[in-house]
């Protein structure tokens, strides 16, 4: 009688163990699958940033070539630095 | 418990097993239909709900010049378009745009009124139009992207590098001719999104995309600059019509500039007229007058015919040829072969086509690259007029010694000059030097390219020679010296034809200057051609002074070594307050490069 008993605790405790290790499985795909979506929102955001910051990276080099250009800082130089260049017997050429 | 009990308890267990198979058994059923049956049609169903596709229009390529500046880039800019259907009081909304975007009201209204449920308001926008339409809080107006093409150094180079349309397609140029490597293509992205359609995962994986490519061009965006500042105010000075001035390597045949006026504006190309954007160094050619003269002295000297020492008469500046009488500017009568380029004697130089002949000039003209196009990578070239001698007079014949009754583009004159420059090595001219992809890896390089021997370096040392004559005190173009620097080059006024008349006009000329610098090894090819100057007309007067300001300034900003020695003695500067120290360190610096 009591190694019938016995054995069905055993089993008991071995469905018991199967139906927690099931729904440990079960909550980990959950949080898995929650994790990955998250991060595919992140990846999608970060991705969004990296194509405003590319295009605002792009605005800046027209703004620097801009800048730069001969004629604005030939104007700028004479305008407000009084820049002129130089006479060609004001050119030392060194050996 | 009785024993009938008992069995009626059992007879339900077994009774509710039974339901509990039946109901497992029809779910395996569903399953199995589900999954199996319907299965790849019912999960094709259900990725059409959660993916998507991404249509993005890629950016228009970028053009830097050779030193990796930019001449053209595009970046994204707001458009703004309405939905009539949804706009209500079309007439107060079209007032309140139009005053907002400096547009027409009626147009406006024309637009609101559309039947279509999509129309463009106004394109590529500016941030301040953005900022005043946003206030409105109009319904039924909105922002959408697009690329816009900038050119910042405006001017400068428009003519070669052209320009891009409001949809990004090349119109002019290298736009133009590019434009299958520069335009970009439409880039689709496969991604997820969820039940609001916000993006999910934006995995990156393409399903189809090409990556415009960037262009770097042999063009220098400061010569370009200088050179078109330099021929801006040529023109306006001898009120010319329009002015050319290319600037080249005569080693390889690259562009570095390329200045044309009238000029415009590539941002704003719109308001200019279509004949102010013509690339006019490679679409319109003249009689390139005396300057010929230089390709008849190489052909003459590489035959053996004359010497530079050679002496010939000059007929006291009148010389008959049947019933035609051609003139020199001065009566001159004896003359050495370096003389008559000298001083550009047009009775000297039938004398020496006369000892050359007309059918061997004829094959050296067409060996200089006369008559035929240059094969430089830009759309719209002309080759110009070269008749057959067969086709010509007897006086025909003998103006085309001095550069009558043929026609050539500035470039082909650029080029015919950089052969000389270059030891007789006739160059392809090229602009782009090289393609690239977005991350910088080379798609495909441009090389110099020979195009054929025309005379032997000896030759071309020879007429350099003489050349060099030309800008002497004594010579025709004095003004094209340039200080320090050795130059040979050779100038040309030629009269225009009057369309009316068909005959040579005493009122309209080209006047023409063509050279390199130094001389002695040749870093530039310059030629400069103003078109009907008002005034003094000549090559050497109006012309040469460009040559001579580009030339010194761009052999500067290339560091070429002066071809005259330095000074032993170092100038005293005391005009600045650091002239003391200025000269302190000049010493020093001398001093070290003697001692060792």
């Amino acid at each position: 009688m009591n190694k019938k008993k016995n054995g069905s605790i055993k089993v008991s405790h071995f469905f018991a163990m199967m139906l927690f290790l099931f729904l440990l499985a079960g909550i980990s795909y959950v949080w898995v699958n929650s994790k990955r979506t998250q991060m595919g929102y992140s990846l999608s955001h970060i991705k969004k940033e990296i194509g405003q910051i590319r295009e605002y990276n792009r605005k800046l080099k027209l703004e620097i070539a801009s800048l730069k250009s001969p004629g604005r800082l030939e104007s700028k130089a004479g305008e407000e630095f009084d820049l002129r260049y130089p006479l060609p017997q004001q050119i030392v050429f060194l050996p | 418990m009785r024993i009938k009990d008992k069995r009626w308890i059992r007879f339900r267990i077994y009774i509710t097993g039974v339901c509990f198979f039946l109901v497992f058994c029809l779910i395996l059923l569903r399953a199995y239909q589900l999954q199996i049956l319907k299965g790849s049609q019912l999960s094709s169903l259900a990725k059409k709900g959660y993916t998507g596709k991404l249509t993005l229009t890629s950016q228009r390529g970028t053009i830097f010049d050779r030193n990796g500046k930019e001449l053209a880039l595009s970046i994204e800019v707001d458009s703004l378009y309405c939905n009539p259907k949804k706009i209500k009081n079309k007439r107060t909304t079209a007032t309140h745009l139009a005053r907002a975007l400096d547009l027409d009201k009626r147009d406006v209204l024309k637009k609101l009124h559309s039947s279509r449920s999509f129309a463009w308001i106004k394109r590529k926008v500016t941030p301040e139009e953005i900022k005043s339409v946003r206030e409105l809080n109009i319904t039924g107006i909105d922002f959408t992207n697009e690329n816009r093409r900038y050119y910042p150094c405006m001017e400068a180079g428009a003519h070669v590098i052209g320009f891009a349309n409001q949809d990004d397609r090349g119109l002019e140029g290298i736009e133009l001719q590019y434009n299958r490597y520069l335009e970009g293509q439409e880039a689709r992205f496969s991604m997820l999104h969820d039940a609001l359609r916000r993006t999910l995962v934006f995995d990156g994986s393409k399903i189809e995309e090409q990556d415009p490519f960037n262009l770097i061009l042999t063009l220098d965006k400061d010569i370009s600059y200088k050179a078109q500042k330099a021929l801006r105010n040529a023109v306006q000075r001898s009120r010319a019509r329009s002015g050319v001035c290319i600037v080249m390597r005569p080693q390889t045949g690259e562009i570095l500039a390329m200045a044309v006026v009238p000029e415009f504006n590539p941002n704003i190309f719109w308001q200019y007229q279509p004949y102010e954007w013509r690339n006019r160094a490679i679409t319109d050619c003249f009689e390139p007058g005396s300057t010929q003269k230089t390709f008849l002295l190489a052909g003459a000297l590489e035959e053996g015919v004359i010497s530079s020492e050679t002496v010939l008469n000059c007929e006291k500046g009148e010389y008959a040829i049947g019933r035609f009488i051609i003139h020199d500017s001065h009566p001159f009568e004896m003359l050495k072969v370096s003389e008559i380029i000298k001083f550009s004697s047009n009775i000297g130089a039938i004398k020496i086509g006369q000892r050359l002949g007309a059918e061997r000039f004829n094959y050296y003209l067409k060996q200089f690259g006369f008559g035929e196009k240059t094969g430089i990578d830009f759309p719209g070239e002309r080759e110009g007029i070269l008749r057959p001698i067969r086709n010509m007079s007897l006086v025909g014949k003998n103006t085309l010694y001095f550069g009558q009754g043929l026609s050539v583009s500035p470039l082909q004159l650029a080029m015919a000059f950089g052969a000389i420059a270059n030891g007789g090595h006739l160059m392809r001219p090229y602009i782009v030097k090289s393609i690239v992809d977005q991350k910088g890896e080379t798609i495909r390089n441009f090389y110099p390219l020979i195009r054929r021997d025309v005379i032997s370096h000896e030759t071309a040392e020879k007429v350099r020679g003489i050349l060099e004559g030309v800008v002497r005190k004594d010579g025709t173009a004095p003004k094209a010296a340039i200080k320090k620097y050795s130059v040979a080059g050779k100038t040309g006024t030629a009269q225009k034809v009057d369309p009316i008349n068909k005959t040579y006009s005493n009122k309209k000329f080209v006047a023409v200057f063509g050279g390199f610098t130094p001389s002695d090894s040749p870093a530039l090819v310059i030629l400069v051609a103003l078109d009907e100057p008002k005034g003094v007309p000549y090559g050497g007067v109006v012309a040469a002074p460009v040559f001579s300001d580009v030339g010194y300034w761009s052999l500067n900003h290339l560091n070429v070594a002066p071809s005259f020695p330095p000074p032993t003695r170092l100038p005293r500067y005391n005009r600045g307050r650091d002239g003391g120290q200025v000269n302190k360190i000049l010493r020093i610096l001398l001093k070290e490069k003697r001692e060792p």
